[in-house]
């Protein structure tokens, strides 16, 4: 399991330089010299030549891209053009703010999306055309862009039923502390989680019926009833249990989406978070920033995806072997 | 075991039908976003960019999905910016196709460190969320609608690479593969004659599923206002309605529901193709 884990772990790091070099070359081959840009309407060629040394663009590529990777391995990703701040400061404080978001929706996504898979998968065998009903909801529910689903929740539930605050972390009045301020944020938190969350708890029902499916009809399960075990033992203890590999991969899976439904998720809902980062800095022109949001993201999905892995081989022995 | 079986068996007729009904439904809504992206004055008189009408009008009655902000019809809107959706998505589609097709055709039929190079990009460029790498390239080269096509066709290729990989890959062990070969057929006429020919099914199955992914990220992209702006998108009107949802609710509602079908109906679709192109889910009868 350890050997695993760590060979899993060294095998992350290439793919991390690698995504250094993408962007780092769309970044420096894209059209537009950011000395010019810098100096406006001044085009002295001798300013342009000091600026080109200052910045070491004057260097071939290949040397930037060195330099580059060393600052990063430095934990140095530069400067916030219109911060003024270093970018891994202006990073580090939207990361809790985007951790309890994603944390709840996916609490929701696998809390309910795994039994009502599990739930989908007994009503196909007994309740067919039931089934195919609830199964067209959940693939809606699929569908059903995080943009469109915030805007909903928030007329019914903010503005209709006057509920729940339509955006924020907290309250703008007033800053209540200890449980107060938890259950500020909880009020707070409960419509852009539902919002995020959805979408991956109807894939992941959507998977874990298929893949109980296939495991209800395996001999293993039939020689658990015939020894006798209640219905509810065998589905908790054999099918379960052989069917959550692939909810879990499908969680590694769509990391990437789950970054790009943050992103939008937060717009949303003013959530002060990593995603409306990336939004505010693209759209302000930021490039450092951006590229810096954009590695943390590569960084978000490939640990996604190196937890599930090990998750899954935690669970089944065959895995780990291979 | 035998129960299990018998339910399946029985319920395979009614589900025949109800998926008959089901692709009726999803050809109505192609069809009709067909002919609004085609032609979309024959279905909305008014011109979706005339700020004539007044504010905010409530949906009945001279504007059949009621104003916006400015005063401009919504059904127009709407209209017109199906044709957004249709032609970014189609184009990133046609470029995801391209380049997945021939990343997937190099990777499945010759193999060996080519095939390991072209995997390894597939996987950095699937580990870059998407809709983040299409930010940075949008805020490098602008967001014309060639631009943001260009920019989901990027993203959406490793998918349909990797299926043809490994639809080619299982048949190049065929014997018929073998036999061709050892006839003295080139490589690269094995590869067109006798391999593509058999994989390229699992990769039209694909394309409703990458449609909707396209047609998603341009709404995404208009939603966070990254899109076209200089073409209505229903993205861009979800944008536009947001600080209006206490007034204008159909300004949500609309584009919306336009969306939200339009996604379902390829969805559905993509869930039949997938059925059809795996044998083994068509025999049970269920996916």
């Amino acid at each position: 399991m350890f050997t695993y884990a760590t060979r899993r772990i060294l095998l992350a790091i290439p793919l991390l330089l690698g995504i250094a070099a993408l962007n780092f070359l769309l970044v420096s081959t894209a059209p537009g010299d950011p000395v010019i840009y810098l100096l406006a309407d001044s085009s002295d060629p001798g300013l342009v030549q000091t600026l080109r040394q200052r910045y070491g663009l004057d260097q071939p590529l290949w040397e930037r891209f060195g330099a580059y990777v060393g600052s990063l391995l430095q934990g140095n990703l530069g400067q916030s053009i219109t911060q003024g701040r270093p970018v891994l400061e202006a990073i580090l404080e939207r990361i809790p703010a985007s951790a309890i978001l994603a944390g709840a929706a996916l609490l929701i996504a696998a809390g309910l999306g795994i039994p009502l898979g599990l739930w989908l998968a007994k009503l196909s065998l007994y309740k067919p055309r039931l089934e195919r009903s609830t199964f067209l909801a959940v693939l809606l529910g699929t569908g059903l862009p995080p943009f469109l689903l915030g805007q909903l929740l928030i007329l019914l539930f903010a503005l209709h039923l006057g509920l729940l605050p339509t955006n924020g972390m907290y309250s703008v009045r007033g800053t209540p502390e200890g449980l107060s301020r938890f259950l500020d944020l909880l009020l707070h938190l409960i419509l852009p989680a539902l919002t995020l969350g959805l979408q991956p708890l109807a894939a992941i029902a959507r998977i874990t019926r298929a893949q109980a499916l296939e495991v209800m009809g395996q001999d293993f399960v039939t020689t658990a009833r015939a020894k006798g075990l209640s219905e509810r033992m065998v589905h908790i203890k054999h099918v379960l249990r052989n069917a959550l590999p692939a909810p879990i991969t499908l969680l590694g899976l769509s990391s990437g989406h789950w970054v790009g439904g943050a992103v939008i998720t937060e717009t949303v809902f003013a959530w002060p978070g990593l995603g409306r980062l990336a939004v505010e800095s693209t759209l302000a022109r930021d490039y450092p920033l951006v590229i810096g949001v954009i590695l943390v993201g590569a960084i978000g999905v490939i640990l996604g995806n190196l937890i599930a892995d090990i998750a899954v081989a935690g669970l089944d022995p065959r895995v780990r072997y291979e | 075991m035998n129960r299990v079986q018998g339910t399946v068996v029985r319920g395979r007729g009614s589900q025949k039908s109800r998926l008959g009904g089901e692709m009726v439904f999803v050809l109505i809504v192609l069809a009709s976003l067909l002919i609004a992206g085609l032609l979309p004055s024959f279905l909305a008189q008014q011109d979706p960019w005339r700020t004539g009408g007044p504010a905010l009008a409530a949906p009945g009655g001279e504007y059949l999905l009621g104003t916006d902000q400015l005063g401009r019809d919504v059904w127009s809107r709407l209209v017109h910016g199906a044709r957004t959706s249709l032609l970014v998505g189609g184009l990133a589609t046609l470029i995801a196709l391209v380049l997945g097709g021939m990343v997937g055709l190099l990777s499945g039929t010759l193999g060996g460190w080519i095939d390991e190079l072209l995997m390894r990009l597939a996987e950095l460029v699937d580990t870059v969320p998407g809709l983040l790498l299409a930010l940075l390239v949008i805020t490098l080269i602008g967001a014309g609608i060639w631009q943001v096509a260009l920019v989901i066709g990027l993203t959406g290729w490793t998918g349909l690479a990797r299926v043809l990989r490994s639809r080619l890959v299982s048949i190049r062990e065929e014997e018929f593969v073998v036999g061709a070969r050892a006839l003295g057929m080139s490589e690269a006429r094995v590869a067109f004659k006798h391999m593509l020919p058999l994989a390229w099914p699992a990769l039209l199955a694909l394309l409703p599923f990458r449609l909707e992914g396209a047609i998603l990220l341009e709404a995404s992209l208009s939603f966070l206002g990254l899109g076209d702006v200089s073409r209505p998108s229903w993205g861009g009107m979800l944008q536009d309605a947001q600080p209006y949802l206490r007034q204008a609710w159909w300004l949500v509602v609309a584009p919306g529901t336009a969306l939200a079908i339009t996604l379902f109906a390829l969805s559905l679709l993509s869930d039949h193709l997938q059925r059809l192109s795996n044998p083994r889910l068509r025999q049970l009868g269920k996916a």
